[in-house]
């Protein structure tokens, strides 16, 4: 199987709301294997930044552009090659767990088994059945990490992954963070130095770019 | 046609998943079945028995038919943002496919909405269907077209504060054509001595199709840049 390489490059990339400007002039490429963290106080525009870079929002100047084995990729493709866990990407509190998987993988559903032993890793195998309505905060934000990863992207974007979970929890995102970056891009917007140093590269928001 | 296929299939999972997540809440069905028993008791109780005029029999209908649905069509959209379910549904779906499977359920949901009232006012108000064929047709022909002109504005109103009640205001103006049609092909069917016509069937179609048409080109500027 032909391994995949992405590159992603945000060119001057600015963000303002209203009077206030949140980032302006950000620059970055990452190719496969490279990560970076972006950090910063509270407001400063992690989050935003991220959703940027992801192509979920769309900067006020600049922009983003993604190449797959060297040809440019379009919003639409980037979708099938990225995984992203954020505060604002929630599953249906009305389904299970792996009701919510089956939707979101639809008709490219990974292996029963694989899912299973993600599970059992994440610690939600004995909860499956559980609609997630029902989830303590971090067995949730344990479900958005399997959601996420569980199509093996070639891109990562985490908002505060480790946030509402305990030690065991974020043992293993460190865990599987470190056994995948060499062959994804991964980006993560954090305010956690354990998480910041899982990145070889950072962008500090708040001082120079705003 | 393999992609044709996929297309389908990602659909039929988006609607099931609609209908798993709305049935095992029910908030916006309940709210709708119960708005229709009690606005059509009040007017039964409020008409007191008196014989009503076949064509204020097919307001009544059309009137309780629409204000009924209007919470159902819009929580398909608002639902998904005010649960923060919209932006998962981005990252796992594509806007064609959200876009049809939220329209086949919102049709769905009117379809279940008028087998559940209009036996109820043809019971309270006395109806007499003459011709049932062509009723089932108008009825069939109109829920369609309510639902086509509504599905996109639920989804531009779910980006806005105020959803609930701005999705009527800007209903009512769209769907105005389509309800004076079908009150006028309803009141035809329950009167004797009227002519049915169907050109008021051909509009309605056409209209939807417009509608339709115009709906899917737009819609992923809506939901992608919401």
């Amino acid at each position: 199987m032909v391994k995949q390489t992405y590159q992603v490059t945000a060119d001057t990339i600015g963000k303002r709301f209203g009077n206030v400007i949140l980032f302006r002039n950000i620059h970055f490429s990452l190719v496969t294997g490279q990560s970076m963290a972006i950090t910063g106080p509270n407001g400063s525009g992690k989050s935003t930044l991220l959703s940027i870079t992801a192509r979920l929002a769309t900067p006020d100047r600049g922009e983003v552009v993604y190449l797959r084995n060297q040809k440019k990729i379009g919003r639409r493709e980037l979708l099938s090659h990225m995984g992203m866990v954020s505060p604002g990407v929630m599953p249906y509190r009305e389904l299970t767990a792996l009701e919510n998987i089956r939707f979101a993988f639809n008709t490219f559903t990974p292996a029963e088994d694989h899912i299973h032993d993600r599970m059992e890793v994440l610690g939600l195998y004995s909860h499956r059945h559980k609609p997630v309505a029902l989830y303590s905060t971090g067995m949730l934000q344990r479900l958005k990490l399997l959601i996420a990863t569980l199509g093996k992207p070639g891109i990562l974007f985490l908002d505060e992954p480790g946030s509402n979970l305990d030690t065991t929890g974020k043992d293993i995102i460190y865990t599987y963070l470190n056994q995948v970056r060499p062959d994804i891009i991964l980006c993560v917007a954090t305010n956690e130095s354990t998480e910041a140093e899982l990145c070889e590269r950072s962008i500090h928001l708040g001082t120079d770019h705003s | 046609m393999k992609g044709a296929s996929i297309l389908v299939q990602t659909i039929l999972s988006s609607i099931r998943k609609d209908f798993r997540v709305e049935f095992r809440g029910r908030y916006a069905i309940n709210v709708s079945v119960a708005f229709a028993f009690i606005t059509t008791l009040s007017i039964s109780f409020a008409t007191g028995g008196t014989a009503i005029r076949p064509a204020i029999q097919a307001i009544f209908l059309w009137v309780i038919l629409f204000f009924s649905a209007m919470n159902s069509l819009s929580h398909v959209f608002t639902r998904e943002e005010e649960e923060s379910t919209a932006l998962f549904l981005r990252l796992h779906s594509f806007a064609e496919t959200v876009f049809l499977s939220k329209l086949l359920y919102n049709m769905a949901v009117f379809m279940f909405l008028e087998i559940l009232i209009v036996p109820l006012c043809i019971f309270f108000f006395s109806i007499t269907v003459i011709h049932p064929l062509q009723f089932c047709i108008t009825m069939l022909a109109g829920g369609i077209a309510i639902t086509s002109a509504t599905t996109i504005i639920a989804a531009i109103v779910s980006q806005s504060g105020g959803r609930g009640s701005l999705f009527t205001i800007l209903s009512f103006p769209v769907t105005l054509p389509v309800l004076w049609v079908t009150i006028d092909a309803t009141t035809r069917n329950i009167t004797s001595g009227l002519v049915f016509s169907w050109n008021s069937v051909l509009f309605l179609t056409a209209f939807s199709m417009a509608l339709l048409i115009v709906s899917y080109l737009l819609f992923p500027v809506i939901w992608d840049e919401g």
